[in-house]
Parts: C-alpha cells; sequence; structure tokens
C-alpha cells in the first residue's frame, strides 16, 4: 500500500468543481511535483492532504490513515504529527524570533526545546539568526525558518505550496536543495509550484488542469502512480509519474 | 511557551488591551464599589431589618411606676449576659430617664424579657436606631449603585466582545496558522483568552481598590460610619469575579469566532 493514496478526489466550491475525481499514489520518502496553472486545483489538493478542507467526496489515506474519515480532533492531531507545512508567504508570527516560530510547532506536538529547534535552524543555516525577528530577515531566510518550523517534529509528510513562489534565484537554490535533502532523510514531499525548473528536481511531476491530472510527464518507473477518473461513460485521462530521479 | 506567546502579544497590542482592561476595570470597580458598601451597611447594622428592630433597647419607666431609674440599675443592665454596652440619659428630678442598651442582634429579645425581670417597672422595647430617611438613602443608594455595576457590566461585556471580535478578525492569519500546525480551535481560543485574562487580572485589582476606596468614602460621608479605608473581606471577591464573568464571556465568544476561522482560505489569503 502506498504511504500517500488519493482515491477518486472531488472538492466543489458552489458550482466550480476544483478538483475532479483525481487519483494519485506516493510512496515513502518520494518527493513528488503538483504542477498547473492558476485555479487548477493545486493548492485545493494540498489543503485537502493537510485536513484543512474537507472533499465533496472520495479519499486522502496517508500512511494507512483515512484523513477524509477523521473528525475535527484526529484531523487535529494528523496535522500535530503527520504534517509539515510550507507556505509562499512564509506565515511567521510577527512578533516571535525565528527560534520561537519553530517552537511554536514543537509546543502543539509534545514539548518546546530551544536546543532542538535552534539545530533546526543551523539544519537550514539560520544558526546566526535565532532570535531575529520575521521583520528583520529576507524572504529566503524566512522561509528557512518556515521550512524549519515545518521539520522540527520529523513530519512523514512535508506540503510545499509555491515555496520558492516569493524568492530570488539564489534563495530559490536554497530552498529546493533544502527540499531534496528533506526527500533524501526518507520525507515524502508533495510540492505545488509554477516553476518548471523547480518540478524537474522532484522524483515525479503531476499536472492539474481544471481540477483533473492531464499530463504524462515521464515514463512511469513503478505503475500506476496518478490518474483522473471521470466515471465509466466519461473520459479518462491518466497520467502516470515517473519514479526516476533518485 | 504559551505564556511567552501571551506576553509578546500583550507587548504588541497594548493599546488595545488596555481599552478592555478600562472597561473590566470599570465594571469591577462599580461591582466593588456596591459589595463594600452594602457590606459596610451591614456592619453598622444599617440593613432594613435593623430599621424595625435595631440593636437598641430602650428602658423606660414603666407608666404607673417609678419615675427615674436608679443609678445602680445601669450597673446591673450591663452585667446582662449579651449586652455590650449600657449608657444612661439623666432624667430632669435626678436618677436616669431612660438607659440605651446596646445587645447582639440575636439575643435582643432575651437581653429585653431578662431586663424586665432584673429591673422592677421597667418596659423594654427594641428600637430601630435608624431612622426611615437614612433607611431610604441606603436603600437609594444601594440601587444607584446596583444600576451602575448593571450598566458597567453590560458596557464592559459589549467593548470586551467587540475587541475580542476585532482581535479575532485581526488575528485571523495567526489564528488560521495555529490551527494549520496541528492546534485545536479549542486552544487557540484559549491562547487569545489567555491575552485578555491577563488584562482582567490586572483591571480587576485596579478596579477593587477604586471600588473599595469609593465605597469607604461614601460610607463615610453619606452616613457618618467610620470605615473609609479598603475593608479586607469577602467584598474582595466582587471585582475579581465580575472581570472573570466578563471575560469568561468573551472568551466562549472568541472560541465562537475562532471555530469559524478556515485556515485553508485565511492561509491563502482570502
Amino acid at each position: 500500500m502506498p504511504f500517500l493514496e488519493i482515491d477518486r478526489l472531488s472538492r466543489r466550491f458552489g458550482d466550480v468543481l476544483a478538483l475532479d475525481g483525481v487519483k494519485l499514489a506516493a510512496e515513502r520518502g518520494e518527493w513528488l511535483a503538483v504542477t498547473g496553472p492558476s485555479g487548477s486545483g493545486k493548492t485545493t489538493l494540498l489543503n485537502l492532504l493537510a485536513g484543512l478542507d474537507r472533499p465533496t467526496s472520495g479519499a486522502v489515506r496517508v500512511g494507512g490513515e483515512e484523513v477524509t474519515a477523521l473528525g475535527r480532533r484526529e484531523l487535529a492531531r494528523y496535522r500535530q504529527r503527520r504534517i509539515g507545512l510550507i507556505f509562499q508567504q512564509f506565515h511567521l508570527m510577527p512578533y516571535l524570533t525565528a527560534a520561537e516560530n519553530v517552537m511554536l510547532a514543537q509546543y502543539v506536538h509534545s514539548v518546546a526545546d530551544r536546543a532542538e529547534a535552534e539545530a533546526a535552524l543551523a539544519r537550514v543555516g539560520l544558526a546566526e539568526r535565532l532570535d531575529h525577528l520575521p521583520s528583520q530577515l529576507s524572504g529566503g531566510e524566512q522561509q528557512r525558518v518556515c521550512i524549519a518550523r515545518a521539520l522540527i517534529n520529523q513530519p512523514p509528510l512535508v506540503l510545499a505550496d509555491e515555496p520558492t513562489g516569493n524568492l530570488d534565484a539564489e534563495n530559490e537554490a536554497v530552498v529546493v536543495d533544502l527540499l531534496a535533502g528533506l526527500r533524501d532523510a526518507g520525507h515524502t514531499v508533495v510540492l505545488v509550484t509554477h516553476s518548471a525548473a523547480l518540478a524537474a528536481r522532484a522524483d515525479r511531476e503531476v499536472r492539474l488542469d481544471h481540477g483533473r491530472l492531464v499530463s504524462r510527464p515521464a515514463a512511469a518507473a513503478g505503475g500506476l502512480r496518478g490518474e483522473t477518473e471521470r466515471g465509466a461513460a466519461g473520459p479518462r485521462i491518466v497520467a502516470q509519474g515517473a519514479g526516476a530521479g533518485r | 511557551m504559551i505564556l511567552r506567546l501571551v506576553a509578546a502579544s500583550l507587548r504588541r497590542r497594548g493599546r488595545q488591551l488596555a481599552l478592555v482592561a478600562l472597561a473590566v476595570a470599570v465594571a469591577a470597580g462599580s461591582v466593588a464599589a456596591l459589595a463594600g458598601f452594602s457590606l459596610r451597611v451591614s456592619r453598622a447594622g444599617l440593613e432594613e431589618e435593623l430599621a424595625a428592630f435595631g440593636p437598641n433597647l430602650v428602658v423606660r419607666p414603666q407608666v404607673g411606676g417609678p419615675a427615674a431609674l436608679a443609678g445602680e440599675e445601669l450597673a446591673r443592665v450591663a452585667a446582662l449576659p449579651g449586652v455590650r454596652s449600657a449608657e444612661g440619659v439623666a432624667a430632669a428630678g435626678g436618677g436616669l430617664a431612660r438607659i440605651e442598651v446596646r445587645a447582639d442582634r440575636g439575643r435582643l429579645e432575651a437581653v429585653a424579657r431578662a431586663i424586665e425581670a432584673r429591673v422592677a417597672g421597667a418596659e423594654a422595647r427594641p428600637l430601630g436606631r435608624v431612622s426611615e430617611a437614612e433607611r431610604d438613602l441606603v436603600r437609594r443608594l444601594t440601587l444607584i449603585l446596583a444600576a451602575a455595576c448593571l450598566v458597567t457590566v453590560l458596557l464592559a461585556l459589549v467593548s470586551v466582545a467587540a475587541s475580542t471580535a476585532a482581535i479575532v478578525e485581526e488575528r485571523r492569519v495567526e489564528v488560521g496558522l495555529m490551527l494549520a500546525l496541528g492546534y485545536s480551535g479549542r486552544r487557540v481560543g484559549a491562547f487569545l483568552a489567555a491575552e485578555l485574562l491577563a488584562a482582567a487580572l490586572v483591571a480587576g485589582l485596579v478596579g477593587e481598590v477604586a471600588g473599595e476606596l469609593a465605597a469607604g468614602r461614601l460610607a463615610h460621608g453619606v452616613l457618618d460610619l467610620a470605615a473609609s479605608g479598603i475593608d479586607p473581606s469577602w467584598a474582595w471577591a466582587a471585582a475579581p469575579a465580575a472581570a472573570l464573568a466578563v471575560v469568561g464571556a468573551a472568551m466562549t465568544f472568541a472560541l465562537a469566532r475562532v471555530g469559524r476561522v478556515e485556515p485553508a482560505r485565511v492561509l491563502r489569503g482570502e
């Protein structure tokens, strides 16, 4: 059974079908890039994986646990223990220092441990910026704090929404290397991006358009890995991922 | 960690929370003033039931009895169990026209009967020391203070609820982020309420001191009661209880608002 399994997932907002029967799977330690134009449903997919939104139909299973069946409290626990979130806008607490922002995620999981938070920041190259407020950090540094916060609890699934969207080329390279490091450390990474260059660094790329997986970017290495299913009578467009890259 | 969060947030939102604290302090102060005033009136025996049956006994010569009481009767009455003090009022023709006795309220009737038994020809009856005018004054002051309490507590509730709504609205992204990190809505609400609680604690203390001083001055100025300082008693609980009630209501409100925040939409900037 794959670590991450998305089964005929749909999400409707009023008249808009943001996701339309998406089927996708990813193994533990795999880096999956989700690309597509604006409004194609990338962020909706990410929110559903994070348990921040509920699907109209379909299911998401992470490590054998059916996320879409969880209650409110269980969803909060799922996010604490299994998910690391990386945002385009970083979303750091403006009045907390870099170390404290990392400890915020620690605290909800177990207990805040400053030494551990400092080590996490050192791993992303911010050992000298522990006590700086977000306003005193560059965009790239803020994103690295965000990554350290996402990783502090060692979540098996890291979800990154346009993590380089607000960064210059130099900082983008740093963040890409960090994501590759996460994959190498055994985290499953799902990355939403517009950047073809960034997607190319992933193990596999799937493309969404109008809520459906539409492309087959590379030859599949391990059988069916992603598809859009629209029922027996409808069109069936299959996107198979490549297992290459590692 | 939460303390650190609350402290940092308090520093950042000092002005906003100062307004909340002011509203709570005024409400707590008015509650403390009412409680302190009522307590002083109660201790002085000025409440309603004493207007009819006060602690004083007036012992008068009975009609047909002796015209005046002998001086030694005063010592005899003062020695009776339950008598706190006995004071003689001199008669025009010598002796005592009456003896005024203060006794424990609960033993008033028994003391009266004991005096009648010990002093030949005397009639002892309980009298209210408080005049009707004083009683009305106390009642009106109590009503005014109670009305002020009601208004200030309601205003505090409205202002704290409005401030809480504004704080949650302003901090939707923070709330959304905490929910996304796995904090439960209850925990985020408690974190927001902790800030209000800190403000309420300060406000409750300030209100308590101000209310107690006001109660003392009012009791002293209007009713000529001695205690004009701070009276350490159960009344101390009134202001913190009022502050906690206001903040408790605001906390419920905050929790309801936090429950409506959708982290996915908020973090997308919607």
